[in-house]
């Protein structure tokens, strides 16, 4: 069996993280946000961008203060998946913290809160 | 959204800012997907200096989480993405560059863009020079260490495939025969993530700000 032989150009493009990867590393990492809006708003904000087109979608799953999506497409690592956990700080004032792609992280502290 | 006063208002905060319903016609993304870029380039545009504008040092930010870091194709690509040639990157600049990215951009961009992106200097080449310098950062910072010798047959291993005029460099068309044999030498102008830009839509439904990861592993609080 005779493996695949790299040019030059293969092993420049093999490193990890090749450069513009980190660019969307921006897309790839945690999000969190605060708001102002109520729980309700959230959620149904949510859903619409959910229901949107351009996301697709079609499984949505709430319970408490978490909503999880899950894609109808099969990218390479599966399906897209969708984590959103919404913390609140007062009725009216509430983080929200959305995770891609994964198991949820044991970590649940470092939120950043607004004064 | 797209009056003409607010885009006028945008341009000021935002120069070289265009309407999104104009960019998604010149590019493979959508609308949403262009007000997601949008908020992605305000996120980096605004790390260092609020100017509406990326520069060389954000750029490295946002790539790195270190404005110190110098890098060889990092370098390359922000000259790319400057297409005004001005040392910064506004918003048209930004989406058109992060288009030749898009899965659907055109095979010949993607093509033009790497041709220029490894043609260091900006010759209109890919000399040898350049391809050794390229190999030689990038192994450095990883654990792979190639002894100067085997760098210099992986270099004549390549050139002797891909330089077809034996005269030391890879021209244009040189590069695009190659990249027909090779074409997944092409698999890395192509960003799966680009998909992600969706985390930004959320913030225009949800209506509030973004505090991204990047922004808490450089301890900014507001």
């Amino acid at each position: 069996m005779k493996p695949t032989s790299l040019n030059a150009f293969d092993i420049i493009s093999l490193f990890p993280d090749f450069v513009l990867s980190n660019l969307i590393k921006i897309c790839r990492s945690d999000a969190r946000f605060t708001t102002q809006n109520s729980a309700s708003t959230i959620i149904s904000r949510i859903e619409e961008v959910a229901s949107m087109g351009v996301l697709c979608f079609p499984q949505v799953k709430k319970k408490d203060g978490t909503v999880k999506m899950l894609g109808r497409k099969e990218g390479r690592k599966g399906k897209l998946a969708i984590h959103v956990e919404i913390f609140e700080i007062t009725p009216a004032f509430h983080v929200v913290e959305v995770k891609k792609n994964q198991e949820i992280l044991q970590n649940a502290g470092s939120f950043v809160i607004k004064a | 959204m797209g009056c003409f006063s607010s885009k006028v208002a945008r341009q000021h905060q935002f120069p070289g800012y265009e309407d999104p319903v104009f960019l998604a016609s010149q590019t493979a993304f959508t609308v949403s997907e262009v007000q997601a870029l949008f908020e992605m380039f305000k996120t980096i545009s605004s790390t260092v200096v609020d100017d509406g504008l990326i520069s060389k040092e954000e750029f490295q930010l946002a790539l790195f989480e270190n404005r110190k870091k110098e890098d060889l194709l990092a370098n390359r690509i922000f000259d790319l993405f400057d297409l005004k040639q001005r040392g910064v990157i506004d918003f048209e600049d930004f989406v058109k560059a992060m288009n030749v990215f898009h899965p659907n951009a055109s095979q010949e961009d993607k093509l033009t863009f790497s041709f220029k992106l490894y043609d260091l200097d900006g010759s209109g080449y890919i000399e040898r020079q350049e391809v050794k310098q390229m190999l030689i950062a990038l192994l450095r910072e990883s654990d792979m260490k190639l002894a100067d010798e085997t760098i210099e047959i992986i270099l004549d291993k390549t050139f002797s495939e891909a330089d077809a005029n034996q005269d030391g460099k890879i021209d244009k068309s040189e590069w695009q025969s190659f990249v027909g044999r090779n074409p997944s030498l092409l698999k890395i102008m192509t960003l799966p993530y680009l998909r992600y830009i969706y985390i930004y839509i959320l913030n225009l439904i949800i209506d509030i700000r973004i505090y991204t990861h990047l922004k808490d592993r450089r301890g900014v609080l507001e």
